[in-house]
């Protein structure tokens, strides 16, 4: 397949715009990491944007970076750990090894791959506040601005999170910045159930002792990352300096009353980030849900192998034999919503993301066409005709 | 605003007929009842609806749009009215659609941390409704005890807190949205996340232009077990803007941050003696919330940094009663200052924190060469600059004088790198301020955005985007004599 390599903004509209007069279609890519997700699409090209690589203005004390949306996201997050900071939403890698390494800035974002933090600190939308992109037409526009507070206008990061790239094409990303904790302390409790276990969290969450991370791994998920022998793990993590982590996860593991250990540093947490305990699932579905939806879900699905986050609100699941439109059933059941993550060509040709009530569909398309009217940008990859 | 058309008011009486079938006792068409819709709380502006209708449920709302759609009628959405940008500014051939009837709490569900109410309901009944529980709705807009949540959802409304908790939009779960044809669609619900493009981030901040909210679901968060205010003296508003860059970076996000100037603590201090330090050219109050022991060890890092930085006083409450109290000269800031002079405007610009000492002596220069007055009070954390400037709109000159500088001020905001509005939103009162910010291809786009949810723009038309025709000077919240809009609720 052509790749395009765009060496500026202008590059890149100059590309969409020819591409958007000839009537081809193009696959918007930063370094390729997240190909399997989404639709399966015919492009004509793939634009490939990573040669849009620079970190264009970083001030930390503004809690707010500017870069062009090819940087590599690990370039990104060494820049900010150098100056003790990181990304609130705990950008995850939604990827499978190798590629993992080379995701960007741009994709993280498209994609709206936010980690096991989203539950208290917002997720990939909560932290983008502006950016530079070039529409189906080849038009450059920009929205949002530079500083945390701003209502002028149309959100349109908002919408530009997750939207995998089918709307326009980002070019350059202004993101929240967040201060990086000293250290962290992860609350560990063995052999739950999930049910008591997902109950756990969800009294974790709702206390004062403001945790970033509540996660369950059941014994096959734990089996798959070689850790200690244990029938299930439930997680909680405290970040912050050393004094404030061990008061509040003390304080937070005698008022939950179960037994509970201790661990400085948890890496246990980047291998959830990492989906390490799923790299080999050939179809892997991830469904956010109500959090007291997730035991249910669990249930219905049936899966040889899960991982909750996000204290029941995020359920990866492998499962078993349940058909997408099973899938998708249990999720609207429970009052969620699942997309198919990881899956076959031909599973990919079909529903890949929760379809949509009709007036939704149909609005859905409206916007795809204020955006892209000549349906240029990965055009296919959410939806049959956006 | 858009060209009334005549064709409509030939029709007013047959659609107030119409409108009063879908919904039984719940239109105004009387001229003098109209009277109290005539403006929200941007007062300079002023206009009656043709009719005003309240619904109490979605199918009426529903009902309302769909008849509205069919006969080409405009519809402006208001909730409680309190826009301080002309957001609810009727039009004289549209309805104005009012939804504080609604205003039901359908559900609280503390399991999934979150409320299912209808958009009447106010941001603080949502709080008093959780915190017996040890809950509450983390943004606090000033108005929060009359602003309803579906304006909230409308504007993004901020508050004191939003350094640490966000905007409403930070803190929504999910929308029942209805479009201008009277569908209606749902985003999201109690899941963290709604499934396809994400609308609910859309929607929120539209400012009324892309459909009408009819339930709102919204993330509670549990109640910190502790929340202390200090107040600190600097002797100048740039060592107290230096304090909070220091702060930021040693890696403290305070609950909140509030600098005011020497001109607005005199201003409190005659207004309700809050016992601020006199000899302070600027204070800080900063809230820092969370369990016991971090509070009080936090609070010890911040007077550290906050000594080294200069400040001449640090005082911090021990209880409550002593939090509100540092708390109530900063929201009582902006009635104390309009008892300054006759008229008053509030700006909202939000700059980046490091241009803070230029952008503030450019104010006091601009101020200087135009005579009027300007008190500087801002949300810190953020960089969101409330200036207000005093001026006597009986003085010949006066009120020209006073839009003008309000929009250098706005200019000035852009040219640093920074916004126009920060929580207040667009409205009538910046819309024609929007270029400053955005170049034509960028308006163009959110204007398509538009289109796609009301191609016949009929939703809330005339707010947000500039139109050719207008010319009026914006950027301004406008106080006549003191009579602010809402005069009982705090404005911060």
């Amino acid at each position: 397949m052509q790749v395009l390599r765009p060496e500026s903004e202008a590059e890149a509209a100059a590309l969409i715009a020819e591409a958007a007069a000839n009537n081809r279609t193009l696959s918007i890519e930063g370094g390729g990491s997240k190909r399997h997700l989404g639709r399966l699409t015919t492009p004509s090209a793939v634009l490939k944007l990573d040669a849009l690589r620079e970190i264009v203005s970083y001030e930390p004390e503004e809690l707010v970076i500017t870069v062009r949306a090819g940087t590599p996201l690990a370039e990104v997050e060494a820049a900010l750990a150098e100056r003790n900071q990181c990304f609130g939403f705990e950008p995850a890698s939604w990827s499978f090894e190798p590629a993992a390494a080379a995701a960007t800035i741009g994709g993280t974002i498209a994609a709206g791959a936010a980690g096991s933090r989203r539950v208290v600190l917002g997720g990939a939308r909560d932290h983008l506040i502006g950016f530079r992109a070039v529409n189906g037409a080849g038009e450059i526009f920009k929205a949002g601005g530079k500083v945390v507070k701003n209502v002028t206008g149309y959100d349109l990061p908002k919408l530009a999170a997750g939207s995998f790239g089918t709307l326009f094409t980002m070019t350059e990303l202004t993101l929240r910045t967040y201060p990086r904790a000293a250290t962290s302390l992860t609350l560990a409790v063995e052999n739950l159930d999930v049910d008591s276990g997902c109950a756990l969290m969800r009294r974790a969450v709702g206390s004062r002792f403001e945790a970033t991370g509540f996660c369950y791994l059941p014994r096959v998920a734990i089996e798959r990352l070689g850790l200690r022998q244990a029938s299930s793990l439930t997680l909680i993590r405290f970040e912050g300096d050393a004094e404030s982590t061990d008061a509040r996860a003390h304080a937070c593991g005698e008022t939950l009353a179960v037994p509970f250990a201790t661990v400085q540093h948890d890496d246990t947490w980047r291998l959830v980030q990492q989906l390490k305990s799923l790299q080999a699932s050939q179809v892997l579905w991830r469904l956010s849900v109500p959090p007291t939806a997730a035991v249910g879900a669990i249930a219905a699905l049936r899966p040889e192998c899960f991982v909750v986050d996000w204290a029941g609100g995020l359920l990866w699941v492998e499962p078993g034999s349940a058909s997408p439109r099973d899938v998708h059933a249990v999720a609207r059941q429970f009052g969620g919503h699942a997309t198919l993550f990881r899956g076959s060509d031909d599973l990919r040709r079909g529903d890949v993301f929760q379809p949509l009530d009709a007036v939704t569909a149909a609005l859905t398309k409206r916007l795809k066409a204020a955006f892209d009217p000549h349906g240029v940008l990965n055009p296919g990859r959410m939806y049959d005709g956006v | 605003m858009p060209e009334p058309k005549a064709d409509v008011f030939a029709r007013r009486s047959a659609l107030v007929e119409a409108l009063a079938r879908l919904v039984p006792e719940g239109v105004v068409a009387d001229q003098d009842a109209l009277a109290a819709y005539d403006c929200d709380a941007l007062t300079a502006y002023r206009q009656k609806p043709l009719a005003v209708v309240l619904p109490t449920t979605a199918d009426e709302v529903s009902a309302v749009l769909a008849l509205c759609h069919r006969e080409k009628v405009r519809v402006v959405p208001r909730g409680a009215g309190t826009s301080l940008s002309g957001g609810a500014l009727p039009l004289s051939d549209g309805i104005l659609l009012g939804l504080s009837r609604m205003s039901r709490i359908k559900e609280i569900d503390l399991e999934n941390r979150c409320a299912v109410v209808e958009p009447g309901v106010t941001n603080l009944a949502i709080t008093k409704a959780v915190e017996g529980q040890g809950f509450y709705y983390a943004p606090d807009p000033s108005s929060q005890i009359a602003c309803s949540i579906g304006g909230n959802v409308a504007e993004n409304s901020g508050g004191i807190h939003c350094l640490k908790y966000g905007l409403t939009t930070n803190n929504l779960l999910g929308v029942e949205l209805a479009l201008m044809t009277g569908e209606r669609i749902r985003i999201g619900g109690k899941a963290m996340e709604a499934g396809g493009l994400d609308l609910l981030g859309l929607v929120t901040g539209s400012e009324g232009l892309l459909g009408v909210v009819t339930e709102v679901t919204v993330r509670l968060l549990p109640k910190p077990e502790v929340a202390l205010a200090s107040l600190v003296g600097f002797p100048s508003i740039e060592t107290a803007g230096q304090c909070v860059s220091a702060i930021i970076s040693a890696g403290i996000i305070p609950a909140a941050m509030e600098i005011m100037d020497r001109f607005t603590i005199d201003a409190v201090e005659s207004y309700c003696a809050p016992g601020y330090p006199r000899d302070a050219a600027a204070i800080l109050i900063l809230e820092v919330d969370g369990i016991a022991g971090d509070v009080s060890r936090l609070l010890t890092l911040v007077e550290g940094i906050a000594r080294k930085v200069g400040a001449t006083s640090f005082v911090t409450s021990t209880d409550e009663r002593e939090r509100q109290r540092i708390w109530l000269g900063r929201k009582a800031a902006f009635a104390a200052s309009g008892r300054i002079a006759p008229d008053m405007l509030c700006m909202d610009g939000t700059i980046p924190r490091r241009e803070l000492p230029r952008v503030l002596s450019r104010i006091g220069e601009m101020s200087k060469d135009c005579g009027l007055p300007v008190a500087n009070v801002f949300h810190a954390g953020d960089g969101n600059l409330h200036p207000l400037i005093m001026f006597d709109v009986m003085k010949e000159g006066d009120l020209d004088k006073a839009e003008k500088l309000g929009a250098d001020i706005l200019k000035l905001c852009v040219e640093a790198g920074g916004v126009l509005t920060g929580e207040h939103g667009v409205g009538i009162e910046k819309r024609d301020l929007m270029p400053l910010m955005f170049a034509e291809g960028d308006l163009a786009q959110q204007e398509r955005v538009k289109c796609a949810f009301d191609p016949d723009a009929l939703l809330n038309p005339g707010k947000v985007f500039p139109s050719l025709s207008a010319c009026v000077e914006g950027g301004a919240m406008h106080v006549h004599q003191g009579r602010i809009p809402f005069p009982n609720l705090p404005r911060l």
